[in-house]
C-alpha cells in the first residue's frame, strides 16, 4: 500500500500514470485491505481535474473520503492529518448505467407465463458475477439491472452496485417494472402447438404483445382491490405511478409504449430506443426519457435490424429529451457520442447525473458532492479522448478492481462485524 | 447549313466533354497548404507546412514554401496532414475471403474484389489509401494476396502489386491439428523442390485427397475474427494440373521469400509451427495473430517479424482451471515484450465492436495501453508500407513518394476528429462535405 500511495502521491504525467495503472493490477490484491482498513481513516484524492458534475470541473481539486462518502469536494481544502493522499490526472464521478443485464444468472425469462410482473430479477443475480468485474474496469459503479425480456410484463428491476458486500451493496431491491413492448417475447413463439400445451405461449405476433399488456392493465384497473395476488398488486404499482422502464427499439413501438401509456395511465422510461430519433417530436410531447443503449460503428442494429443513425444522442439532446447512454461500456459509448455529434458538456451527465436522477438515486450517486457515495473513477487523460485510460475505480471508498479484491472487501466485512 | 452547325455543336460538345480531363492533367500540379503536417518521416512534423503535388507524386514538402500560381491549392491550413494510412492485412472487399478447397495458391483476391463495396468507400472515409487485400483465415495455402489503392472504378486501376504474397492459415478447418500441418509442410516441400528443378507430381492420388487438404466438410465452427466461412455445397473441385503447375510456382516464389507468407495463428502453438516454417522454408513471414496468441509474445521476442494484431485488442478470457477472468490488453503485452506490431481492422461491420472496424481507433486504443503516439501512427503508415515493401512509394510524406494524402479536422486520435479530404495519387477520392451517407448518420435535430 505504501508504495501505491508513494506513487500515487508523486503527482502523475499522464503517461507515467499509464504504466502505473497496470503496476495497480499486480498491487490491488495486498492493497485492498489496507485501503479497506484505512476506509475508517480518511483519504484525501487530488485531482489535476475534477468533474463533480455540479458546474465546471475544478483545476486541482480535492475529495476528502470518510467512511465510504464524500465528505469534503473543494479547492485548498486542508488535508486532515494522517490521511492518505493519491494524486490522479482526472477524477470524474462512477459510472451509472440504467440498463443493464449485469450478474443476471439462471436462465432468461421465466418461460411458463408471459405476464410475470411479481417476479423481481435481484433473485437471480450472482452477486459475484464477473459481470460486474467488467462493469467496475469500466469504470460503472451502480447498475440499474433489467429482467431478461421474452415475457411481456417481464418483472421488476433492482438498482446495485457493482461491488461490495452485504446489503449495502443494494440503492433498490425493486426498482421499477420492465415491460418489453418488442420483437423478444414473440420470438420463437408458435401458434401450431397444442392449446394444452404448457409450450404453448403469448403472444405469436406485435398485436398480441399489445393485447397482453391492454388485457393484464385493464383487467387490474377494473378489479380494483378485489385481486390481492402477488401479480395483481404488481400491476396496480404500475398503475399507481410506479416507474415503468419498456424495452422498445423500432420506432412504431416507441409510438405504441406512448399510446398504452396515455390509455392506462402509467408513464414510461423507453429502454433501448434505437430509433428514438424517428420519434422524437413525440418524446418530446410526452416526456418520456430514453435510456439509450444502441451505440454502435456497425452496420446493422439490434435484434430488429433497426435503421442505423448514429448521432441519436446528439439528436435527442438538442431536442431537450431526457437521456442517458447505457448498457455498458459507458464512457467509450459516451466517447462516440461526441464524435458522433453530441454536445461534449452533455456527455459526462448522459452516464452519471442522468441516469441518477432516472434511478431518483441523484442525492447519492452520479456526482462528485459532500455526502454523496465515494464511487469514482481516475483517469490518465480527459475523460472523452480515446486515448484516456482508466486508473482505477474507488467504490464506497474501496478500490474494487477484481473479484479477488471484492472478496477480501467481503472478509474484511466479516472481520469487523 | 443546318446539319454543319449541328455538326460544329457535336464537336463543340466532344471537346467540352474532354475538358474535365484535360483539366485535371492540368491540376495534375496542385498543392496543399497545410497546418500542421505530420510528415511520418522520422516523427517529424511541420507547422505551417506545404505540399507540391505533380502527376500523382510528391514534388516538394516543407515549411512556407512558395506554390508557384499554376497550382490548384487546398487550404488546409486549420487542418492536419498525414499520410494516408496503410492497412497491412484485410480480407475486406471480397465477396468470399475463404475456399472450400484448402490448396489454392493459384487464385487471386483480384478476381474477387468489387471496387463498389463499402469496404472501400469505409477506407477512403477512414483515411485508408493502401490496402493489401488478403485470403481469409480459414484456408490452408489460400490465394494470393495484392496491393490495391482504395480508390478506383476497376480493380485492374486500384492494384498497386498484384502478387505481394500468399496467406497460410496453421488453423485446421476441421480435424487434427498434426495432418493438417502435415499437408501444409508437404505442400511446401514440393514448391521447395520444385523450384530446385526437381520434376514434381502435381497431382495426386483420388485415395490422398484428404491429405491433400481438400476438405470434405466445412468448417465445424467459425472461427472469431475470420472472414465468411466458404459456402456452397458439394464436393471442391479438385485443381486442374495447370492449376496445380501454376500453384506451385507461387509457393515456389513463397519459400524463395519473394513474397510474403502471411501466416494465421490461431493459438499461441501455431506460433511455434509459423516461426518452425519460417526457418525451415525461409519464408518471410507477416504474423496473423488470433487473440489467444498473446501468450507466444515473448516466444516472438528478438524476432524481427512483422505482427498484426487481432481486431479485438482488448477482451476478457476465463481461465479454464479457475474460470476467473482475466482482462487480455495484446498492445500491453505485446508492446512489454518489446514488438512491433501493426493492426487490422475488423470488416465484418456485423461484428465489429464499438470502434474495432477502424484503424485510428485501434491505434488510439494502443496509445490508451501505453504505445507512443508516434509509433501508433507509424503502425498504420510507414511500418505496414515497409513491411509490404512499398515504402518507396508510400506511408509517410516524402518527395518523391505517391501523393496519397490524408487531411483530418484534427489530431489523428482525437475523438472528434474526422477526415475531410483523402487524396489518392493527387486526387481527391473522399470529401466529407458531399459524403451523403455520413451525412444522414450524423444528422442533427435542427430541423426538428
Amino acid at each position: 500500500m505504501n508504495e501505491l500511495n508513494r506513487a500515487l502521491g508523486n503527482g502523475l504525467s499522464p503517461g507515467f500514470g499509464l504504466a502505473l495503472a497496470w503496476g495497480l493490477a499486480a498491487l490491488v490484491c495486498q492493497p485492498a485491505r489496507g485501503l479497506a482498513q484505512a476506509a475508517d481513516g480518511t483519504v484525501v484524492i487530488v485531482a489535476e481535474t475534477l468533474y463533480t458534475m455540479d458546474g465546471p470541473p475544478l483545476e486541482n481539486g480535492m475529495v476528502i473520503v470518510r467512511g465510504g462518502k464524500a465528505a469534503e469536494v473543494g479547492r485548498d481544502l486542508a488535508v486532515p492529518a494522517g490521511s492518505r493522499v493519491l494524486r490522479v490526472p482526472v477524477l470524474i464521478p462512477g459510472l451509472v448505467d440504467a440498463a443493464s443485464s449485469a450478474g443476471v444468472t439462471g436462465g432468461g425469462s421465466e418461460m411458463t407465463s408471459e405476464v410475470t410482473p411479481e417476479m423481481d430479477v435481484r433473485h437471480s443475480l450472482d452477486w459475484l458475477s464477473r459481470d460486474f468485474e467488467r462493469a467496475a474496469d469500466d469504470g460503472i459503479t451502480t447498475v440499474h439491472v433489467l429482467p431478461p425480456t421474452e415475457n411481456v410484463f417481464a418483472g421488476g428491476s433492482c438498482v446495485v452496485k457493482t461491488a461490495g458486500a452485504g446489503k449495502e451493496r443494494v440503492l433498490s431491491e425493486h426498482f421499477g417494472s420492465v415491460i418489453a413492448i418488442c420483437s423478444d417475447p414473440v420470438n420463437g413463439n408458435s401458434s401450431r402447438s397444442r392449446p394444452d400445451s404448457i409450450y404453448v405461449r403469448q403472444p405469436t405476433n406485435r398485436m398480441g404483445v399489445v393485447w397482453i399488456v391492454r388485457s393484464s392493465l385493464h383487467r387490474a384497473a377494473n378489479e380494483g382491490r378485489g385481486d390481492d395476488t402477488p401479480s395483481g398488486q404488481a400491476f396496480r404499482r404500475i398503475l399507481g405511478g410506479e416507474p415503468v422502464f419498456a424495452v422498445s427499439r423500432t420506432g412504431y413501438d416507441i409510438e405504441t409504449v406512448a399510446r398504452l401509456g396515455s390509455e392506462l395511465g402509467f408513464r414510461s422510461t423507453i429502454v433501448s430506443g434505437d430509433e428514438a430519433w424517428k420519434t422524437v417530436p413525440l418524446l418530446k410531447e410526452t416526456g418520456m426519457p430514453v435510456v439509450f443503449t444502441g451505440m454502435t460503428t456497425g452496420t446493422e442494429f439490434g435484434p430488429e435490424r433497426t435503421n442505423l443513425h448514429w448521432n441519436t444522442p446528439g439528436r435527442l439532446d438538442q431536442s431537450g429529451i431526457v437521456f442517458c447512454l447505457a448498457g455498458g461500456r459507458l464512457l467509450e459509448k459516451a466517447r462516440f457520442a461526441v464524435r458522433f455529434g453530441l454536445a461534449a458538456e452533455s456527455a459526462l451527465p448522459a452516464v452519471t447525473t442522468t441516469p441518477a436522477r432516472l434511478l431518483g438515486l441523484s442525492g447519492r450517486v452520479g456526482a462528485i458532492r459532500a455526502g454523496m457515495d465515494a464511487d469514482f473513477v481516475a483517469l490518465d487523460g480527459p475523460p472523452l479522448e480515446f486515448t484516456s485510460g482508466r486508473l482505477w475505480t474507488m467504490l464506497d471508498g474501496k478500490l474494487p478492481d477484481t473479484i479477488s479484491q471484492l472478496l477480501s472487501v467481503a472478509s474484511d466485512t466479516e472481520t469487523i462485524q | 447549313m443546318r446539319i454543319r452547325t449541328a455538326g460544329l455543336i457535336a464537336v463543340g460538345v466532344v471537346l467540352l466533354a474532354c475538358l474535365p480531363t484535360a483539366g485535371s492533367t492540368a491540376s495534375g500540379q496542385l498543392a496543399i497548404r497545410g497546418g500542421r503536417v505530420i510528415t511520418m518521416e522520422n516523427g517529424q512534423e511541420l507547422a505551417n507546412g506545404v505540399i507540391l503535388i505533380r502527376d500523382g507524386k510528391i514534388e516538394a514538402v516543407g515549411e512556407g514554401l512558395a506554390i508557384p500560381g499554376e497550382y490548384r491549392v487546398i487550404d488546409a491550413a486549420d487542418r492536419v496532414v498525414m499520410p494516408g494510412f496503410v492497412d497491412v492485412h484485410s480480407s475486406g472487399g471480397m465477396g468470399q475471403a475463404n475456399e472450400r478447397n484448402s490448396n489454392v495458391p493459384f487464385l487471386t483476391v483480384l478476381d474477387t474484389i468489387d471496387p463498389a463495396s463499402t469496404f472501400f468507400e469505409e477506407s477512403r472515409r477512414n483515411g485508408v489509401t493502401t490496402a493489401a487485400i488478403v485470403p481469409g483465415n480459414s484456408t490452408m495455402i489460400g490465394g494470393q494476396a495484392a496491393v490495391l489503392k482504395t480508390a478506383g472504378g476497376f480493380v485492374p486501376d486500384m492494384t498497386q502489386q498484384r502478387l505481394v504474397g500468399i496467406k497460410l492459415s496453421l488453423q485446421p478447418p476441421s480435424g487434427s491439428r498434426m495432418s493438417h500441418l502435415a499437408s501444409l509442410r508437404r505442400e511446401l516441400e514440393k514448391a521447395r523442390r520444385a523450384r530446385a528443378g526437381e520434376k514434381v507430381e502435381t497431382v495426386e492420388p483420388a485415395s490422398a485427397d484428404a491429405a491433400s487438404g481438400v476438405r470434405e466438410e466445412g468448417p465445424a465452427e467459425q472461427p472469431p475474427g475470420d472472414g465468411p466461412p466458404a459456402e456452397g455445397s458439394g464436393e471442391a473441385a479438385a485443381p486442374t494440373a495447370e492449376q496445380a503447375q501454376q500453384g506451385l510456382e507461387v509457393l515456389g516464389k513463397l519459400v524463395g521469400g519473394e513474397l510474403i507468407a502471411y501466416i494465421f495463428c490461431e493459438n499461441a502453438m501455431d506460433v511455434g509451427q509459423a516461426l518452425r516454417l519460417v526457418s525451415e522454408f525461409e519464408l518471410k513471414p507477416v504474423l496473423v495473430l488470433g487473440r489467444n496468441c498473446d501468450r507466444a509474445a515473448e516466444m516472438l521476442a528478438g524476432k524481427n517479424f512483422p505482427v498484426v494484431l487481432d481486431s479485438e485488442l482488448v477482451f476478457w478470457r476465463e481461465d479454464p482451471r479457475t474460470r476467473k477472468e482475466e482482462k487480455i490488453v495484446l498492445p500491453k503485452i505485446f508492446g512489454d515484450a518489446g514488438l512491433k506490431y501493426m493492426f487490422q481492422a475488423e470488416n465484418n461491420p456485423a461484428r465489429a465492436t464499438l470502434g474495432s472496424n477502424y484503424l485510428w481507433y485501434q491505434a488510439a486504443t494502443a496509445v490508451r495501453y501505453g504505445l507512443s503516439r508516434n509509433e501508433a501512427l507509424e503502425a498504420c503508415t510507414l511500418l505496414p508500407a515497409a513491411t509490404l515493401g512499398i515504402d518507396k512509394q508510400v506511408g509517410s510524406i516524402a518527395v518523391g513518394k505517391d501523393a496519397d494524402i490524408v487531411i483530418l479536422t484534427g489530431d489523428p486520435l482525437a475523438t472528434q476528429t474526422w477526415v475531410e479530404k483523402t487524396l489518392v495519387l493527387g486526387e481527391v477520392v473522399y470529401d466529407r462535405a458531399g459524403d451523403e451517407r455520413l451525412r444522414r448518420l450524423l444528422i442533427t435535430g435542427e430541423k426538428d
